[in-house]
């Protein structure tokens, strides 16, 4: 009997993984883009075949070819090596920003939805509030006021996010609260503190990290557009939105100056649209797109 | 009746939004790395003189004194003076509110027209060609970055085939020449009330780049809205009785399930907006565009808080209003609404 179950467990198991990856092709797609993406920002110091930051004047605005697979900028630099640096940046930035949102939504959220009453009129109000700004306008306000720099900017776009994260957290708080086992562990007398930190969090985190992974992209984008008006990362910091921005002298007639860096916000985003995307249909079937 | 009491209660809310909007902008106007009377005298001023200049801007007063007095401000439309050009903010912010108007409502028009019916195209033929054709487009059109579209449109379109400008609103030489007189500051209505045909042609070429940019960047959004609002509709028990009682499917899509996606196309109005008031700040940056956007832009470039602040403000208030509008029409279109 040992023998038999060992045998067709293998066969079992590959014809999910198959069938997984059938199912959820846009996903392993976004994953894959995402992994190629990602090593090389990590490895960046080693794949990049120049410093991202060295001049080389004598060979600038040169057209991508076999010296330079991207071809330069006005002030020499290899546009592949600043490329791959960029995503370092540009990941983190994503990171940070949906973190940040987290950090401050979640916990808005979950007590909003939890205790419900005034505490949540109050808090969806000054939600709203933070709402009533067209998007990247509040962020640019507050980075404005913070002064430039990419920590700022940072700070700046998951101060205007968290109001989203609290609203999706209320959301799926309302509906926990509800549940049997809640008003069980009320019951047996356990503190509010308790039921909200090992109950109810747990169980109402799902819509969130499905949302947070949606606004990974977004936040990028979001990130890219601060550093191009000139809010985000500055030079010598590599980055590519950035990158677009130094390149609105010259890309007119030396065009990869501004399509690669452009290129890599794209397909970045793109690939973590898919991911997800995916993400929610593995996670949370139920659950309609997030508008 | 039951509409005072909605439109009561949706005025209440929105002064208590537009008081917290203030109090945003009153704490940004106070972390400000440097003093706005140090921003204001410029260069190295003494101590003497930002102590002086500070008691004439009241911040020598107590921070709740200021509170009041910002909100007092800002209330009656008093935005300071912009440091730059030492003129009302509120004057330079009118002036430049008609470009940023023309360009992002013919954007809105534009995303509606061509966006809604083939998001309701594609929830009708749910998983046809079109459908997936229309779900891979608006699941890439999300990531491109505005000012990539931007920068590649001008490559194209002014760079490639030297058919349109690469920037600004109207030629130069127009502008010394023959200027479009100002009656509602939309040129494209100016032009032709004032009859200058020069003048509305080149502000045609003039805004197609930045329009089309807005457009794109929209279309993706509100194709998938309506989309995904219209099947939410087709899943409706009325909708399946008429297939039922075998109505022609063309009346059915026409008459009863259009009428129902009016209420998602207005939630999409006041979504779009936003989204457009927002795009606009990168997007008008990059065709210099003299709007709002490039303003706040500008002057955060160069220290002018006074400007930088009064315009997000308009800007923010814009954004309110459109979606005060949006709301109070919600009952007109739906009539179960209308009771409250």
């Amino acid at each position: 009997m040992m023998m038999q179950t060992d045998v067709t467990e293998r066969p079992d198991r590959l014809i999910r993984a198959r069938a997984f990856f059938g199912q959820h092709r846009l996903f392993v797609l976004g994953a894959a883009i995402l992994l190629v993406v990602l090593s090389g920002a990590v490895l960046a110091t080693w794949i990049a075949p120049y410093e991202p930051t060295k001049i080389m004047m004598s060979e600038r605005l040169s057209p991508p070819g076999a010296e330079h697979l991207m071809g330069t900028d006005r002030f020499g630099r290899d546009i592949f090596a600043r490329v791959l640096h960029g995503g370092r940046i540009s990941l983190l930035v994503g990171l940070c920003v949906v973190l940040l949102s987290l950090v401050i939504g979640v916990p808005i959220g979950l007590v909003a939805g939890y205790f419900g009453g005034r505490t949540d009129l109050l808090l969806m109000r000054i939600a709203d509030v933070f709402l009533a700004f067209p998007p990247l306008l509040l962020p640019i306000a507050i980075a404005a006021a913070l002064g430039p720099g990419i920590w700022n900017a940072v700070i700046a776009l998951g101060v205007s996010w968290f109001p989203g994260t609290a609203r999706i957290m209320r959301g799926a708080v309302l509906r926990v609260r509800e549940e049997l086992y809640i008003g069980a562990a009320r019951t047996i007398g356990l503190g509010h503190l308790s039921i909200l930190v090992r109950h109810v969090l747990p169980n109402s985190l799902t819509p969130v990290i499905v949302a947070a992974s949606g606004d990974f992209g977004y936040a990028i984008l979001a990130g890219a557009s601060l550093s191009f008006i000139g809010l985000g990362a500055r030079a010598p910091a590599v980055e590519w939105g950035l990158m677009a921005a130094d390149s609105r002298v010259d890309f007119l007639d030396h065009s990869w100056t501004a399509l690669f860096p452009g290129l890599a916000i794209f397909v970045t985003v793109l690939a973590l649209n898919l991911v997800g995307d995916g993400l929610r249909d593995i996670l949370d079937p139920k659950q309609g797109r997030r508008e | 009746m039951a509409i005072v009491v909605l439109l009561a209660q949706r005025v209440l809310l929105l002064i208590g939004v537009v008081f917290g909007v203030i109090t945003i902008m009153f704490v940004l106007s106070r972390v400000l790395p440097a003093s706005p009377a140090e921003l204001m005298l410029g260069g190295r001023p003494s101590f003497e003189m930002i102590a002086k200049a500070e008691a004439e801007l009241g911040l020598d007063r107590p921070l709740a004194v200021q509170y009041l007095n910002f909100i007092g401000s800002a209330i009656r439309g008093e935005l300071g003076d912009s440091l730059l050009t030492k003129r009302p903010v509120l004057l330079e912010v009118r002036e430049r509110f008609g470009a940023t108007f023309e360009l992002t409502t013919l954007a809105m028009v534009l995303v509606l027209l061509i966006g809604v019916p083939i998001g309701v195209l594609s929830a009708v033929r749910q998983n046809s060609m079109l459908d997936n054709v229309v779900r891979t487009i608006s699941v890439a059109g999300v990531a491109i970055p505005s000012f990539i579209l931007a920068m590649s449109l001008q490559l194209l379109f002014y760079g490639a085939l030297g058919w349109l400008p690469l920037q600004g609103r109207v030629d130069t030489s127009i502008l010394l020449r023959n200027p479009i007189k100002p009656i509602t500051g939309l040129f494209l209505i100016d032009a032709p009330l004032t009859g200058n045909w020069e003048g509305f042609t080149s502000a045609l070429a003039h805004i197609a780049l930045p329009l089309l940019t807005l457009t794109i960047l929209l279309l993706a959004t509100v194709t998938r809205i309506t989309r995904n609002m219209m099947i939410e509709v087709l899943k409706e028990e009325y909708i399946r009785t008429a297939f039922a009682y075998g109505l022609p499917k063309s009346a059915i899509y026409y008459q009863y399930a259009l009428k129902a996606t009016l209420i998602p196309i207005l939630t999409v109005i006041g979504l779009t907006y936003g989204n457009l008031l927002g795009g606009a700040v990168v997007v008008e940056s990059v065709f210099d565009w003299p709007g709002l956007g490039s303003f706040v832009v500008s002057s955060i470039a160069q220290n002018d808080y006074p400007a930088s602040l009064g315009a997000t403000l308009f800007l923010a208030g814009t954004y309110l209003l459109i979606n005060l509008i949006v709301d109070l029409l919600y009952p007109v279109v739906d009539p179960r609404l209308r009771t409250a």
